[in-house]
């Protein structure tokens, strides 16, 4: 595995690669979590008219 | 024209999109696999060392933070000039990505900068165009928010967006008009080696990918909001 024996600026480098993983992973969950949020809340409207 | 509103109303989108997303979710989950594989495996630069591998991350952010802007920029335009049924819903679903590969871009752009020019930030004009474009993105969001009608907010934001777009050609042209720290564009150029086009490359394309993907469940989303409003309007 060469690309974990990183130089000097690992630091750097893994804090970039972590951010975005943080960022976009959040991205992911908040979207799907508001998807199935309003599917439900839908679901729930249509069953009780 | 008329293909768009043929294919972009929202029970068409509905019907399009649910055919369209096992495909796009492969295709970006493709994407990141290749592209972080490629980036994490290229050899170090001789300058710049393992730092290089930051470039696949910002890069593709910032790249995605002005395409997002271009993509809201568009469906203003549909919806102020032909009042394109979807548009606004798509360019209000648009924008926290936007202001998230902005933000992303700014942050893993200063991570970088410190090894690299060895300060976090300067005030130049790129990284200050790109700061903007951030405050622009909050103020297109906070618009929408801040006013009930949604037709009003909508013709608002939309102005808003279109005359915010004149930011996009200042950030892409700025490494030429004005002497930044910034470096200046290095693919079509041909400045950046090729062994380290190809990680660059796909990783700009995952994003794009992630892009579309989060976009077009986030315009569902709102699209079943809708529903689930006038539902909730005709029991009233």
């Amino acid at each position: 595995m060469d690309f974990l024996a990183t130089d000097q600026w690992a630091g750097y480098v893994a804090a970039v690669y972590g951010i975005s993983a943080v960022g976009l992973g959040g991205a992911v969950l908040v979207t799907l979590l508001g998807w199935y949020r309003a599917k439900a809340r839908l679901a729930a409207l249509e069953k009780r008219s | 024209m008329q293909f768009l509103f043929r294919y972009a109303n929202p029970a068409q989108f509905m019907r399009l999109s649910d055919a369209a997303l096992p495909l796009l979710v492969a295709a970006t989950l493709l994407a990141f696999a290749v592209g972080l594989y490629l980036g994490l495996t290229v050899p170090p630069d001789y300058q710049q060392g393992d730092s290089v591998r930051i470039m696949f991350l910002h890069v593709p952010a910032a790249t995605a933070a002005t395409t997002v802007y271009g993509a809201i920029a568009v469906c203003s335009i549909l919806s102020l000039v032909w009042r394109h049924p979807l548009s606004d819903t798509a360019a209000r679903a648009a924008a926290p990505f936007g202001a998230l590969f902005t933000a992303l871009g700014l942050v893993t752009g200063a991570i970088w900068g410190k090894p690299m020019w060895g300060t976090y930030w300067v005030w130049d004009a790129r990284l200050t165009s790109f700061l903007l474009l951030l405050f622009i993105y909050f103020g297109y969001m906070a618009l929408w928010n801040a006013i009930e009608d949604e037709v009003k907010a909508a013709r608002a934001a939309a102005i808003l967006a279109l005359v915010g777009a004149v930011n996009i050609p200042i950030i892409k042209f700025s490494v030429e008009w004005w002497n930044t720290l910034h470096q200046g564009e290095s693919i079509v150029s041909g400045h950046l080696a090729p062994v380290f086009l190809a990680p660059l490359l796909v990783m700009m394309l995952a994003y794009l990918l992630l892009f579309a993907t989060l976009w077009t469940v986030r315009i569902r989303t709102a699209i079943l909001e809708r529903r689930a409003r006038s539902l909730m309007q005709g029991a009233a």
